[in-house]
């Protein structure tokens, strides 16, 4: 048995689903959370599937992920659908209802959000809202866990009412459609949803007159004239009549004034705080992860790893003995008789390659959680509106901002989340450009090198690069816009009302994406740190680097001339070239060839060029310590590896989304010119400070 | 498209006046006269939203720099930009 979930968006859909399955699909307080269909198995059957879809407000779509519930509606032959509706905005959600009162399917209403009619000063019978819709209402809260056993059983043991074919329409117009709907059933299956088939033939739907030779065009012309209205003005009229009857028969309003949250939005939304307010959240949330328990856990998760005598905590040197895991396995493989390699390749290549990017795990935490709050609070749906004016100004939506948020986590899912875009130009702009902002696999690059730039200050320059990001977001805006000039550009939304995050969820958001992190750490990255580590121990003619010599020089430079003499050394080089401008006129083979690596995982970039340094302390290393004399050049290798093409994860999310090898591909190389250029740019300052000379060729 | 330079009201309209709906101020409401807009999707999708004949609707709250708009009906709230609250002509009722 296939049952399907569908509703208005933020209706609570996902989090109804998660209650009857038992899963944990990502919810949100924002319209369009769930992109894509999702099932799973209702809790306590074996045959019973629930089908999660996107939210809409009609069974006419608008966006792609509005014609995947409407696909699932008209094609999947659900046997039966789980209409759910919200009981504080009856109207609106019942409108959909007498859509799909009009399939050939079964349809339960599980009116939710009971729990909070009180406190909207709204009362419902439900037992005459039942009988006037015909079919099976069930009042539950998703929210508080209320009413759904009554729906499990009511779905398991098949006890709702059938689909009741009400006539809604009046008497002219109903006429005309069961006219089309006899008609259609000479041509049509049952199961071709022949009731929905002949009210959207009323309306000239081109599809389904594609279907049927029936001409109606003068019977409808002439309702049309009676109305003094268009044949889709008069379906939605009427649909909606009929909606307020009920409406009107099974609630009563009182006015409770103002709600809190229009009093926040009197802040939120203030004509001149909310720029501001807006500005100081997403500085909070740099600060917080980079600033605050940055300076607090980086040095801490490093000595961990790679071993220490003190470390920095909120940038006051403290006494912090300790050997560190990587020391302690390399000493353990050499008092066990292992080769000098062995033990460098588990202490410098594995554990610190994978440490490098651990060490900024506590910070990814507060990241995902600033986010998840973001998310579920109902603020990022205040941004896309107040922001819409000036995006749209660039040719982007207000809903732009929302895959651009999301980006600051992952672009995979912030690729995916342009869905909502109505517009199709405006959607592709937004999907090109949201790599551009700093996802939380970046952080590391980030947090290792804006402490050079501001010392003390490293957040600062966390902040710099995601305001940089959306001063690119909207130049490159401007340069594609004539391409991609919209002419449907609309901005229809809503304004979710505001939420105290669930703990419950919030934990879930954040512990997921941190496992997914550790999880890329323990696979990806520490399968590239065994191939950086042996592409940089080892020469062409497969001789161990340390067991080379040169006279002329001793420690540290020694060490780092030994790694240059590698495989990676002679690839990294013939590269190099290209980035002695964003380098601040470095020729440093060891930063490029960790650039060309944030193809893989922007993380590896870290990882790398921490192996590269031969495990452990980057900016102490005598290869990198040119970013410590040099900030130019280290904003500017920060600036290219945010900037240019990213992962190959979001690469596959952009050409799935894109629908386009060649767009896909267009874009890479736009965004890594551009990213090349602004480094070139940057780095070129602190070449010139430098006296235009090139160090380490 | 062209858009209009001046964002906000431009009329002072009272009870009884006709007007657009991106005429009202913050607070005020009106009862939808006749709708029209060039965009069939977008026409479509208003409609679904419940912008149909006699609706009454109220301006609730304008985004900081003055659009779009938040606007009430149907017991719930939309945005909307006000280049298609142009199309939306109404009767002031308050």
């Amino acid at each position: 048995m296939i049952v399907g979930l569908v509703g208005n968006q933020n209706a609570g859909k996902t989090t109804l689903f998660n209650l009857l399955t038992g899963s944990n699909q990502k919810v949100g307080n924002w319209p369009g959370v769930t992109i894509e269909r999702k099932e799973g198995l209702i809790k306590g059957s074996n045959d019973i599937t629930l089908v999660d879809t996107p939210g809409v407000y009609s069974l006419s779509p608008y966006t792609d992920e509005e014609k995947v519930t409407r696909k699932f509606c008209l094609t999947a032959k659900p046997d039966l659908i789980i209409n759910i509706i919200d009981a504080t905005s009856l109207e609106r959600s019942l409108y959909l209802t007498t859509q799909l009162l009009e399939l050939n399917t079964d349809v339960i209403i599980a009116c939710n959000m009971s729990d909070i009619l009180a406190e909207n000063g709204i009362t419902l019978d439900a037992s005459k809202l039942q009988k006037m819709l015909g079919t099976t209402v069930v009042v539950i809260s998703a929210k508080k866990g209320t009413g759904i056993n009554e729906l499990i059983d009511s779905v398991s043991h098949k006890t709702y009412l059938k689909n009741p074919h009400t006539k809604i329409f009046e008497e002219p117009v109903q006429k005309e459609i069961d006219h089309l709907e006899g008609d259609l059933n000479h041509e049509l299956e049952e199961s071709d949803n022949p009731k929905f088939a002949a009210v959207k033939l009323f309306e000239r739907d081109p599809y389904f007159q594609a279907l049927t030779n029936t001409s109606t065009e003068q019977e409808i012309k002439t309702i049309e004239q009676q109305y003094g209205m268009d044949a889709e003005q008069i379906i939605a009229d009427q649909r909606y009549d009929f909606v307020t009857k009920i409406k009107s028969a099974c609630e009563t309003d009182k006015d409770m004034g103002e709600s809190i949250t229009d009093k926040l939005d009197k802040i939120f939304l203030n004509k001149w705080a909310a720029l501001p307010i807006f500005v100081v959240i997403m500085a909070l949330v740099y600060f917080l992860s980079v600033g605050l328990v940055g300076s607090l856990t980086t040095d801490f998760m490093d000595a961990l790893f790679n071993g220490s005598t003190s470390i920095n905590v909120f940038y006051h040197g403290v006494s912090f003995n300790i050997k560190g895991l990587g020391p302690l396995l390399g000493d353990w493989i050499l008092s066990l008789g292992g080769s000098p390699w062995a033990a460098d390749l588990i202490q410098n290549g594995i554990v610190a390659g994978v440490g490098a990017v651990c060490n900024f795990i506590p910070q990814l935490i507060i990241l995902f959680l600033c986010l998840s709050i973001l998310e579920t609070t109902g603020y990022m749906s205040r941004i896309s509106f107040f922001l819409d004016r000036v995006f749209k100004r660039f040719g982007l939506s207000g809903k732009s901002l929302i895959p651009f948020i999301v980006g600051s986590g992952c672009s995979v899912p912030a690729i995916m989340s342009a869905r909502t875009v109505e517009d199709p130009k405006e959607r592709k702009m937004t999907i090109m450009l949201t790599p551009f902002i700093p996802c939380s696999a970046k952080l590391p690059i980030i947090a290792l090198l804006s402490s050079v730039v501001f010392p003390s200050y490293g957040w600062v320059a966390s902040l710099s690069l995601y305001l940089l990001a959306v001063a690119l977001i909207l130049i490159n805006a401007l340069i594609l816009r004539p391409f991609l000039k919209s002419n449907t550009s609309s901005f229809i939304s809503e304004l979710p009302a505001y939420k105290a995050p669930s703990p419950k969820y919030v934990f879930r958001d954040v512990y997921d994406k941190t496992i997914a992190f550790i999880k890329r750490a323990g696979t990806v990255i520490l399968l590239c740190s065994v191939v950086v580590w042996t592409l940089s121990r080892f020469t062409w003619t497969w001789q161990y680097v340390y067991t080379l010599s040169n006279q002329n020089l001793t420690d540290g430079a020694l060490q780092s001339w030994q790694i240059g003499q590698s495989m990676l050394g002679g690839i990294g080089r013939v590269i190099a070239f290209v980035f002695i401008p964003t380098l601040g006129g470095n020729y440093s083979w060891g930063a490029a060839v960790s650039a060309l690596q944030g193809l893989i995982a922007k993380e590896q970039v870290v990882s790398s060029l921490s192996v590269i340094a031969g495990g452990g302390k980057i900016l102490a290393s005598e290869s990198f310590a040119f970013f410590v004399s040099n900030p130019w050049a280290a904003y500017g290798f920060m600036v290219f590896n945010l900037f240019s093409a990213p992962c190959f994860g979001a690469i596959s999310a952009m050409r799935k989304e894109l629908g386009s090898t060649k767009a896909t591909l267009q874009t890479i190389v736009f965004e890594t010119t551009v990213a090349l250029l602004l480094s070139s740019v940057i780095g070129t300052i602190g070449w010139a400070s430098n006296g235009w000379v090139v160090h380490g060729l | 498209m062209s858009e209009p330079d001046n964002y906000g009201p431009r009329k002072n309209l009272r009870p009884g006046e006709m007007g657009h709906l991106s005429d009202l101020k913050r607070g005020q409401k009106g009862v939808v006269i006749d709708f029209h807009n060039d965009n069939a999707a977008l026409r479509r999708h208003l409609l679904d939203m419940g912008i149909t004949k006699g609706v009454v609707i109220e301006v609730k709250k304008i985004a900081p720099l003055g659009d779009p708009v938040d606007v009430k009906l149907r017991g719930y709230e939309l945005c909307i930009r006000r280049v298609d609250m142009r199309g939306i002509d109404i009767k002031v009722v308050e």
